[in-house]
């Protein structure tokens, strides 16, 4: 159980758009939780960091993804798939924010396995709604798998 | 009717009577007045009958004494002079006589058929002869003489000097003639040869026996005499006897033609494109038989004739009626043209080919296409002069019909005949059910094809540009998106922290960029949605229009409530269509209705009409209405007719709701008055 006085929780976020990136900070500002935000901008990066390959070697493992789907290098589709192909990683919830509305994005997503889709919306209270909701949902309303249950 | 030979003459001899042609009489003489007693009556009888007579003198009897005693008989003896009738030469004269012991032959034929001929070429009926028999020790007229006259028609009395003959001799020469007149005392007796007589039992019955058969002969039989013109042409024919068939395959009765002309019995025969007359008169006048068939003009019927000629000038013709056999016969040769000339004038190539595709019969588009004449096709293989091959190629559909006896098409390109071809074979079959071959028809669609690549290009590559621009938009509005949602983001969160510390044109500068953001997302939004009606398939099904009314009521459902709306319906159809589509166009046109609402409250109106295979559906409100200029305009993207003040929305729901009608096959138009309402009327296609 994650609570303010514990350990902050580690998300990690994977973005290309500084001006998204800068935006969900802002947004977590103001938490109740207290969190750490790690912040990779393509595929690979975010693979090397769930990895902890090269430089990510002492990263620790995030408590929750918030993946956007176009990404350069490796897409965001095959970074969920990746992750949730992995048994060591596929317990770790992965949220999608991304801008596609469309269909199909959403359908495949949740075939990957994806935790939930959530698209930014265009307003920015309405953003920031949504960011503290998914805060709200996934940082303290649901259980987590403890971190040494999913070694 | 008579016989043949029943053409009876008078003979001008009281005591015998009439005779038929081809009698021959003896007489015997003492004196000169012996001979002529019994020669003038029977010369004047036969100049008074139309006959050419000549009489051959030799003593004791002269020519002058013959003509003198012919004169007193006869009155008008120089008109048939003139004409060429009568002829009295003396024996000396003929030359075809021979001595009595030299046995010739036919001494006497020559001269009485070259009369015979001079008779019949002048135009009379026949040859009378009298004759002096015996006119010089060791010279007499031969029995041939006598056999030709009894074939033709002739007469003849030979005189004999009586006391030249002792009872024996007499007897001898009675017995060759029918009959003989001796005179006993002043009385002139007449002996009938009882040989003679047997010979004319005999040729009674058997004329019986004829009479009988040409009675009952089903064809038809006549016997004419022909008539000749100034030169000698044949110009008429004079019926002579006809038979019972006679009259019934000709119409024409015996009693009412027997010696009439035949330009008189069928007046126009001489027209008749059969020269019958000419025919007939060739016949009669060369002895040559004739066989043919022909149409006469005059009795509208065909018949199939043989003529002959018993006599020089005289031709007899046997015959049966044709006409059904030769109007079947017409008619099978008009319909075999018929069948040929259709089967020529058609431009497909055809073949008609047997089970080892060897050609049978070819129209002349294939003869011509091979470069043979189509007689020189028959029999040559087809894929050989066709294809060059040496074998049935593999596409052979005249193979394929072979084995399983039906029908099969091919469309194949074959560069020898220079195109594309459609080719069909479809088999025949005799009575007996066995597959005789099949009738191969070449369809040259070179043209067709050409067309039909061309059009499949400009499809392929209409199709190709259109998804291009589908994707064009769709990407386009999607990315785009994104860089204005950034935009729109920031200038919110600018105006969040830092309103009221800019100065107030700031704020507004802030205000009219989140605005215009705001306004390009909806468009962006928009133009998203109308490039997706074109760009995922459309998945047609049968689609309850009610069920789909109720979808878009229900999504409206606040809005309908919040204006007050009433909406009545009738009960709709089940169609053919995208579901998820039509409820599109159903929510637009009815979000429209309520967006444009006049000042009463408003009202809907939702039914449907069936017009041919399609529906008719409408939407019909009371609302502020269009002016009509702007029918057309309104179904245009991003078209509107209100300030974006007055009334919301980027001009995008009609040309979604266009799009989606049209891409089902249907059409969507308005019809509307200022301040009345608006009816929005849309068709879709039955369920198929």
């Amino acid at each position: 159980m994650n609570n303010v006085t514990g350990n902050p929780i580690e998300v990690l976020l994977v973005e290309d758009n500084p001006a998204d990136v800068r935006l969900m900070r802002e947004s977590l500002k103001d938490s109740k939780v207290r969190n750490y935000l790690h912040v990779v901008n393509d595929g690979e990066e975010a693979m090397s960091f769930l990895r902890r390959e090269g430089k990510y070697s002492g990263v620790p493992r995030p408590d929750l993804i918030m993946l956007d789907l176009n990404l350069p290098k490796k897409d965001g589709r095959e970074v969920l798939e990746e992750i949730k192909n992995d048994p060591e990683l596929k317990q770790i919830p992965v949220v999608i924010v991304t801008t596609s509305s469309a269909d199909e994005d959403i359908v495949k997503s949740y075939c990957l396995h994806a935790n939930c889709y959530v698209t930014k919306p265009v307003d920015l209270d309405q953003f920031m709604k949504v960011v503290h909701a998914i805060e709200d949902f996934w940082l303290t309303i649901v259980k987590l798998p403890k971190k040494h249950d999913m070694m | 009717m008579h016989s043949i030979h029943s053409d009876i003459r008078k003979s001008g001899i009281p005591l015998i009577g009439d005779l038929p042609w081809g009698s021959h009489i003896c007489q015997f003489y003492q004196t000169k007045k012996d001979m002529l007693d019994i020669l003038v009556p029977y010369v004047r009888t036969g100049l008074e009958n139309n006959e050419f007579c000549l009489w051959v003198v030799s003593s004791p009897l002269k020519a002058e004494d013959a003509e003198k005693a012919l004169k007193k008989a006869v009155p008008d003896f120089k008109k048939y002079e003139k004409k060429g009738q009568v002829e009295i030469i003396p024996f000396s004269d003929c030359h075809n006589v021979k001595g009595h012991g030299s046995g010739g032959t036919g001494q006497g034929n020559s001269l009485i058929v070259s009369m015979l001929d001079r008779a019949v070429s002048k135009g009379f009926d026949g040859l009378r002869l009298a004759c002096h028999a015996f006119p010089e020790d060791g010279k007499v007229f031969t029995c041939n003489g006598i056999d030709t006259i009894s074939r033709y028609n002739a007469l003849a009395i030979f005189a004999y000097p009586r006391d030249k003959f002792d009872a024996i001799a007499l007897m001898e020469v009675v017995k060759n003639h029918r009959f003989a007149l001796l005179r006993n005392a002043d009385k002139w007796e007449v002996i009938e040869s009882s040989e003679a007589r047997t010979v004319k039992d005999a040729l009674k019955r058997s004329e019986e026996k004829l009479h009988s058969l040409f009675s009952n002969m089903s064809e038809g039989f006549a016997y004419h005499r022909i008539i000749l013109d100034d030169k000698g042409k044949p110009c008429d024919y004079v019926f002579l006897e006809v038979n019972e068939a006679f009259e019934k395959l000709t119409g024409l009765k015996g009693k009412n033609i027997i010696g009439k002309k035949v330009t008189d019995a069928l007046p126009g025969i001489e027209k008749d494109p059969t020269d019958w007359i000419g025919k007939y008169g060739k016949v009669a006048l060369t002895g040559e038989p004739a066989q043919f068939e022909s149409y006469s003009e005059p009795l509208k019927k065909w018949f199939s004739i043989s003529a002959f000629s018993p006599h020089k000038g005289y031709f007899a013709v046997t015959f049966s009626d044709i006409t059904e056999r030769k109007q079947a016969e017409q008619e099978i040769i008009r319909v075999k043209e018929e069948w040929e000339r259709t089967f020529d004038s058609v431009p497909d190539l055809i073949a008609i080919l047997d089970n080892r595709h060897r050609i049978v019969r070819v129209n002349q588009a294939m003869a011509k296409q091979l470069g043979l004449d189509a007689d020189k096709c028959v029999g040559l293989p087809c894929y050989k002069y066709v294809h060059g091959l040496d074998a049935p190629p593999a596409f052979c559909p005249h193979s394929r019909s072979i084995k399983n006896g039906c029908q099969h098409m091919e469309e194949l390109f074959e560069e020898r005949l220079g195109g594309h071809f459609i080719v069909s074979t479809t088999p025949m079959f005799d009575k007996q059910g066995r597959m005789t071959g099949s009738v191969h028809v070449a369809r040259n669609i070179t043209e067709r094809k050409q067309a039909e690549v061309e059009r499949e290009r400009l499809v392929e590559e209409l199709m190709r540009s259109n998804r291009e621009l589908e994707q064009f938009a769709y990407i386009a509005s999607h990315d785009l998106q994104e860089p204005l949602r950034t935009v729109s983001n920031y200038v919110q969160l600018i105006k969040k922290r830092y309103k009221g510390n800019l100065d107030s044109d700031a704020d507004e500068f802030i205000d009219y960029v989140v605005g215009g953001a705001a306004h390009m997302q909806t468009l962006l939004k928009d133009l998203l949605a109308y490039s997706r009606v074109g760009s995922g398939q459309t998945s047609l099904g049968l689609t309850d229009l009610n069920a789909a009314l109720d979808r878009a009521t229900g999504n409206l459902g606040k809005l309908i409530e919040d204006t007050g709306t009433d909406i009545q319906r009738e009960d709709l159809p089940t169609v053919y269509a995208d579901g998820i589509q039509i409820v599109q166009v159903l929510q637009n046109l009815i979000g429209n209705a309520i967006k444009f609402r006049g000042s009463g409250s408003p009202l809907i109106q939702i039914g449907s009409e069936r017009k041919g295979n399609e529906w008719v559906i409408h939407v019909s409100d009371n609302g502020i209405g269009i002016d009509p200029k702007y029918f057309d305009r309104i179904f245009l993207i991003f078209k509107r007719l209100h300030s974006r003040g007055s009334y919301e929305g980027s001009g995008i729901g009609l040309a979604i709701c266009k799009k989606i009608i049209e891409r089902h096959g249907g059409r969507i138009w308005v019809e509307s008055e200022p301040e009345k309402g608006t009816t929005f009327y849309f068709t879709i296609p039955d369920k198929r």
